[in-house]
């Protein structure tokens, strides 16, 4: 357990270290505790299906910012994790956080249809909504995106668990993505970033 | 009454786990960008020159080995070559400047001395290629590569040139870029899309 919490505390080090390098040359804003993607990348949307069971396009241009979270709904671990984190930003965005939408990507489209992916979201908080599609459309996105997935398969067809990238892509109002963040990235680190982010787009306006 | 007894008992037993669930962001510490599985080291292959110089090659293998040649002239391997094995740190620096330079574009405009074609095969993904300049601005392939280079003892051979060119080949001889050049439609057109 230390020998974890030692490297986690490395790890974040690390990607402090990384984040301030990165910025380098940008001095008009502070470090970022992400993965700055520059130039901001453009994926082409996808026709997915949202928790409602409603067509929905993603990533699209629209008014807020938006966080997206790839995964399934029977992950045991960096899932909920993921999810709980988007949750506390919101609440540390407090009175801002209709600024941001977070999206719940389901890479599981066998096991994962919208009214589990809704059941799922909605436990860590309602403002997380949760999209889901047919299985190519899906994995063009997660190409898209280069997110890994692996499939190790159970003793039945549906007991199978997935592995896959669990970065957090930040998407500005253009629908380009501007910062990833991995696992270790924190709530208040997401946040801060966000505004700053929020404050230099501000500036430009 | 046995019930209520079952009840606490649970109550007892889920208390730590929750404590240490929360204590730690992650299940493991290779869970930096993978949700269970085993570590993967993405394969990361660059040549890089400057116009009139040797074609130096830096890559990082699978197993997280390090692996160099930077030649004193084209077809030799006289100047310098080795190999090492990075430390979890490293490998983690460089796996995270990797994810992102795979998905960032490369950057268009940048007037260098040194151009480089960088390569990145991360298992269970598509095979990222792209050819872009060394320059002082941020690009995450930018800082990937002096990531890797950072972790070479060696220093590789890259001469000032009298002549030289926006884009070129360093995978090719001097010579052949300089022919190349003369033509640029045939030399450049190719390689200006990522994936």
């Amino acid at each position: 357990m230390i020998a974890r919490v030692a490297s986690l505390a490395l790890l974040g080090c690390l990607l402090i270290a990384l984040a301030g390098g990165s910025l380098a040359n940008a001095p008009s804003t502070g470090a970022l505790h992400g993965l700055r993607v520059e130039p901001p990348k453009s994926v082409p949307a996808q026709a997915l299906i949202d928790e409602s069971g409603r067509p929905r396009r993603f990533p699209v241009a629209q008014r807020q910012w938006q966080l997206a979270a790839f995964g399934y709904t029977n992950c045991p671990d960096v899932c909920p994790m993921t999810l709980h984190k988007t949750a506390m930003l919101l609440a540390e965005l407090g009175a801002n956080a209709d600024r941001l939408q977070v999206w719940f990507v389901s890479i599981d489209t066998p096991r994962d249809d919208p009214a589990q992916v809704k059941s799922f979201v909605s436990k860590f908080d309602s403002r997380i909504k949760g999209l889901t599609g047919d299985a190519a459309v899906v994995q063009a996105l997660a190409n898209d995106f280069n997110i890994m997935t692996r499939r190790f398969q159970g003793k039945t067809a549906l007991a199978y668990t997935l592995e896959h990238s669990s970065f957090l892509y930040l998407i500005d109002p253009d629908g380009l993505i501007r910062i990833m963040y991995p696992a270790t990235a924190d709530a208040q680190g997401i946040a801060a970033d966000l505004r700053q982010l929020w404050l230099l787009s501000a500036a430009k306006e | 009454m046995r019930w209520i007894g079952a009840w606490i008992c649970l109550s007892v037993l889920a208390a730590p786990a929750a404590a240490d669930m929360s204590a730690r962001q992650v299940i493991d510490p290779w869970d930096y960008n993978y949700c269970g599985g085993e570590p993967v080291y993405p394969v990361i292959g660059i040549n890089f020159s400057t116009f009139c110089g040797p074609r130096n090659q830096v890559a990082l293998g699978r197993r997280g080995t390090l692996m160099w040649i930077f030649p004193a002239v084209d077809g030799e391997r006289a100047h310098a070559q080795g190999r090492r094995k990075l430390s979890e740190v490293e490998l983690k620096r460089l796996s995270l400047l990797a994810e992102v330079a795979q998905l960032a574009d490369p950057p268009y405009g940048d007037a260098g001395g040194v151009n480089y074609r960088l390569g990145i095969d991360f298992q269970g993904r598509p095979y990222k290629r792209m050819h872009a300049i060394v320059s002082e601005r941020y690009t995450p392939a930018n800082e990937l590569f002096r990531a890797m280079l950072e972790l070479v003892p060696d220093t590789p051979l890259m001469p000032a040139c009298e002549r030289t060119a926006t884009y070129y080949d360093p995978t090719t001889l001097p010579a052949d870029r300089q022919a190349l050049t003369e033509q640029p439609r045939l030399g450049f057109a190719y390689d200006r899309k990522s994936r």
